[in-house]
């Protein structure tokens, strides 16, 4: 008898380490939205694109943007040029010539293209249903500048302690910048987003503009009216996609001022990364971060290095758990170069793909625009976890399994959460990438409201939970390998 | 060979010509070539040991007799790391002569006679000062001391030029009709060399390698000695014991100075048959003549190899202060191609031009005179354009120039040899990148720059130096940050020298 008990005690102990260890999703607490993840063509990296052959520059687009393809990235960040010419890898402006002053027209020079970034944008938007679309300016035209050149520093003609004697350019910016959205608008694009300055702390020898949060206030003054008079109230005015979250962070006492005409509050990750959360109630994105100088490596994990897929996918992971971000991008999509400072590689006419792409992608693919970042209790040892309900009902839980071993995990909705916990009906799926699979499929079985899969060490995965009744249906019903 | 003076170019090393440098970039025209130069720091070659010249047969004269203002901007000019090219090697050559006659080396032992001993004359033709400017205030550390010929009476003619062979090696010596009386010399004449190379030490100077030959296939009416490879191995043989014997074992010798790259594979080759190669540290040659006379290819050895003399004389156009016009061999630019091969196609650790300074033909200017002390020529630029930013200790890494044109961006340029790139890693993790654009064309360049996993990285910042015919080595872009990437103008006809540094 003794023995008998002891086996049944024996069993539901295994039953238990083997269901492993259960997360409940509580959809009743909520942080932030998610705006989605992306990256940039600029710096005439789409025009590298523009000229593989035609099978490539698809399969280059595909690994970008297509969820079920690629990595269905749900953000493209554009370069507005501020260059006289399109020489080295300058972004030409749209008006490059000088009217000679403030008060004459700009002279446009449209020429359809912008860089290639147009084509992306469009295939973007039209192909694979992008619709977040960032435009941002690392300077203004050298004639608005107090120094004259796009590139070096210098500040906008106008703003707080910089004054030209050519006059004050603010709201010429301002008009330049509205008729850049215009010229998409007219190409069907939609831009959803503008900013006007790109690390403005830090002057470089390409197109660098300087400006702290005041000289940054002065110019929003203008340019939110401006696009209000244009029709482009829907466009948001994003700022200052500082070299650092820190930094940026810095610039938000000032920038109160102009509080109620700021869309999204803009960082990179370079002097300091998306730790903790900013002091402001708009959206925070993290625009830029990359391993720029890292020799390439398309690798998931090996030792954790800089460039690797899993490294990209915890500094994700720490933005939108620690630091509350509404969008993560890395900074450049696809080029040639021998660094990671891109994630998808193009050589000899071919493109490859690293796994920073997938590591984006594990996250893009099941945490869509609009998604609303949701509680979480209970942990598996090792494994970060974190939880996110999509419009469309679909619950997307994200595990990170920095173990040595292959953990078992379960997770379940809270009962009385929207979506029913518990109930009969629920289906669940599950995709995961690491070394040797890009968001394939998971195994995930459901039982009693817990739906369990078995997490591979140094793996990202996502399971999926489609509370009965909801309107969701999986984003990923399958996929090629 | 003698040169022409220096002349001081007052804005040669300046900054002027950065906002020009600029604009012209600005306004540059859209359809210049474009490529990339994608640097693997990851993937290493060979270890740089210096960059450098010689004052022998009595050109160190030149330098010593300046008055001081000059002659401290020519030691600076040669020297200086930060203001001129930085050489750090000096080649020493070992007097053979019996007197100092005309330009020739003093021997420290001209005569057979026992009696007369060793007579260091702490001087050795001007080249102890100038070896000792170089070592005390500049931190020289590599010092090539390397006899031409032994002194007469130990050769088989009898006198240290017109070539002629050490008696008693192979082949040479019993014979009739050579003067050495069947004795052989051999090992005198390597304890003559470590001896020559004690006093140096002596002086201050710490010679580390010690040559025994010079071409050793001419017959000349200077210094000049022959011998093959099997001969030069026993030579070597007999300076390793003699050198051991001055507790200066770790005196590392060199061979042969062969005239050319093909002479000196010849040369390898009967050494590594007479087992003597792991004798030799430094493989040495020049790049005169030959078939090839320059590199077409590493030597095949595991050893170091070092181009210790070569000099744009074989068309006898003398020094120029032309960048480029048409390729002769005395322009800037045509140098910067010769080191660039010396480098990526030979596999060489060093680069030692021939003269470094010389005197001009006529007297030195007088005092109030206002023609200027000291002529630089074009060559100088190219070698301070490599000397200053590779270090002792850098190792060569890989370097891929791509094209970025076309349908296939990435593809490796076939355009031909026209834009020519190497790079290098320094101790303290720099990476310089040299590029030669030989094209009449500009060509735009991204420069991506990828460094081992292992660095962490933070940011890298840039600087660019350019020399062509509109401008000596200025420095176009001061601590350019990489945040995203390097994209440069390499202008038609130039060198320009890249480096980075990250943290």
């Amino acid at each position: 008898m003794i023995r008998l008990i002891a086996t049944i005690t024996l069993s539901r102990a295994l039953q238990h380490r083997q269901a492993g260890s259960t997360i409940t999703v509580d959809l009743s607490k909520t942080y932030q939205t998610i705006d989605g993840f992306g990256t940039s063509q600029a710096f005439q990296r789409a025009v590298q694109m523009s000229k593989l052959p035609e099978a490539e520059q698809r399969h280059a687009l595909d690994l970008l943007f297509s969820t079920t393809k690629g990595a269905g990235l749900s953000i493209l960040r554009n370069g507005i040029g501020s260059s006289p010419d399109m020489s080295s890898d300058h972004m030409v402006s749209i008006a490059p010539k000088s009217p000679g002053s403030p008060s004459k027209d700009l002279i446009f020079a449209w020429d359809g293209s912008d860089n290639k970034q147009l084509w992306v944008s469009q295939e973007a938007q039209h192909t694979y249903g992008v619709q977040t679309i960032y435009a941002d300016a690392w300077s203004a035209p050298g004639y608005m500048k107090t120094n004259g050149n796009d590139a070096n520093g210098g500040s906008l003609c106008g703003v707080s302690g910089a004054t030209c004697s050519s006059g004050d350019w603010k709201q010429a910016y301002a008009n330049y910048l509205v008729r850049y959205i215009q010229y998409y608008k007219e190409a069907n694009v939609t831009i959803t987003h503008v900013g006007f300055l790109n690390e403005p702390e830090l002057t470089t020898s390409y197109a660098s503009m300087r400006s702290n949060a005041q000289q940054a206030a002065d110019f929003i003054k203008v340019l939110y009216p401006t696009l209000q008079k244009a029709n482009l109230s829907s466009v948001g005015i994003n700022c200052c996609d500082a070299e650092g979250w820190q930094s940026q962070a810095g610039m938000l006492g000032t920038l109160k001022s102009v509080d109620d005409m700021l869309s999204v509050i803009t960082a990179h990750s370079y002097t300091s990364s998306p730790s903790s959360p900013m002091n402001t109630k708009h959206k925070t994105w993290q625009t830029e971060a990359g391993d720029l100088q890292g020799a390439w490596t398309s690798a998931w994990y090996k030792s954790g290095g800089a460039g690797e897929g899993w490294t990209w996918a915890n500094n994700v992971y720490t933005a939108l758990v620690n630091a509350n971000a509404s969008a993560y991008l890395y900074w450049v999509g696809v080029q040639a170069g021998n660094t990671n400072s891109h994630m998808v590689h193009i050589s000899n006419g071919k493109v490859e793909a690293s796994k920073r792409l997938w590591a984006l992608g594990q996250w893009s693919l099941f945490v869509r625009p609009g998604a609303v970042r949701v509680g979480t209790s209970g942990s598996a040892s090792g494994v970060k976890t974190a939880a996110f309900r999509n419009v469309d009902g679909s619950v997307a839980v994200v595990f990170l399994n920095s173990g040595g071993s292959a953990a078992k995990v379960g997770v379940k909705l809270a009962s009385g959460g929207g979506g029913g916990g518990g109930g009969g009906g629920d289906k669940a799926k599950a995709w995961y990438t690491d070394n040797t699979h890009e968001a394939a499929e998971l195994d995930a079985s459901v039982a009693d409201g817990v739906a369990s899969a078995n997490i591979p060490s140094r793996a990202m995965a996502t399971i999926v939970l489609y509370p009965a009744g909801s309107a969701s249906s999986a984003s990923k019903a399958s996929r090629p390998v | 060979m003698r040169f022409p003076a220096l002349q001081n170019a007052p804005n040669a090393l300046s900054l002027a010509g950065v906002a020009a440098a600029l604009a012209a970039s600005d306004a540059a025209a859209p359809t210049q070539a474009h490529i990339s130069l994608a640097v693997d720091a990851a993937t290493t070659y060979q270890t740089i040991d210096g960059f450098g010249f010689c004052e022998a047969f009595q050109r160190a004269h030149a330098i010593g007799n300046l008055p001081a203002a000059p002659q401290a901007a020519v030691l600076d000019l040669l020297f200086n790391a930060t203001a001129g090219a930085g050489f750090s090697i000096l080649r020493l050559g070992l007097g053979s002569s019996p007197d100092s006659r005309g330009d020739h080396m003093n021997s420290p032992q001209p005569a057979a006679d026992p009696a007369a001993g060793f007579a260091w004359d702490g001087d050795d033709s001007g080249q102890v000062w100038v070896a000792q400017q170089a070592a005390n205030r500049y931190g020289v550390a590599t010092f090539y001391a390397d006899a031409w010929s032994a002194p007469g009476y130990m050769k088989t003619n009898g006198r240290d030029d017109q070539g002629g062979w050490l008696c008693g090696v192979r082949g040479e010596g019993s014979a009739a009709g050579t003067l050495c009386a069947g004795a052989s010399w051999v090992q005198a004449y390597a304890e003559y060399l470590a001896r020559y190379v004690q006093a140096y030490i002596g002086a201050g100077i710490p010679v580390a390698y010690l040559g025994f030959l010079n071409e050793p296939n001419l017959i000349k009416p200077y210094a000049t000695m022959q011998s093959d490879g099997y001969q030069a191995a026993e030579v070597a043989e007999a300076l390793s014991v003699s050198l051991g014997g001055l507790g200066l074992s770790g005196v590392q010798i060199a061979c042969c100075d062969a005239q050319g790259w093909s002479m000196a594979r010849t040369l390898l080759a009967e050494m590594q048959d007479a087992g003597a190669e792991d004798l030799i540290s430094v493989v040495t040659t020049h790049t005169y003549k030959g078939a090839p006379a320059g590199p077409d290819g590493p030597l095949n050895t595991t050893a170091r190899v070092w181009v210790t003399e070569i000099s744009p004389i074989m068309q006898r156009l003398g020094m120029t202060q032309t960048w480029f016009r048409n390729g002769s061999e005395n322009e800037g630019l045509t140098w910067a191609v010769n080191l660039h091969e010396a480098f990526a196609v030979g596999n060489a650790s060093a680069y030692i031009y021939w003269i470094g300074v010389g005197q001009a033909n006529g007297t030195a200017p007088a005092d109030n005179s206002t023609v200027p002390y000291y002529t630089i020529g074009s060559t100088y630029w190219a070698s301070a354009h490599f000397s200053r930013f590779i270090r002792p200790g850098a190792k060569r890494i890989r370097v891929e120039v791509e094209s970025m044109e076309g349908s296939n961006p990435g593809t490796a340029d076939t355009t031909g040899t026209n834009v020519l790139a190497s790079a290098y890693a320094n101790k303290d993790s720099s990476i310089v990148v040299q590029v030669v654009n030989n094209r009449d064309q500009d060509v735009t360049a991204d420069v991506p720059v990828a460094v081992p996993a292992a660095q962490s990285i933070t940011s890298c910042e840039a600087d660019t130096w350019v020399t062509d015919n509109t401008k000596k080595f200025v420095k176009v872009d001061a601590g350019m940050a990489l945040r995203r990437g390097m994209s440069i103008l390499l202008p038609s006809r130039s060198l320009t020298t890249v480096v980075v540094k990250c943290r």
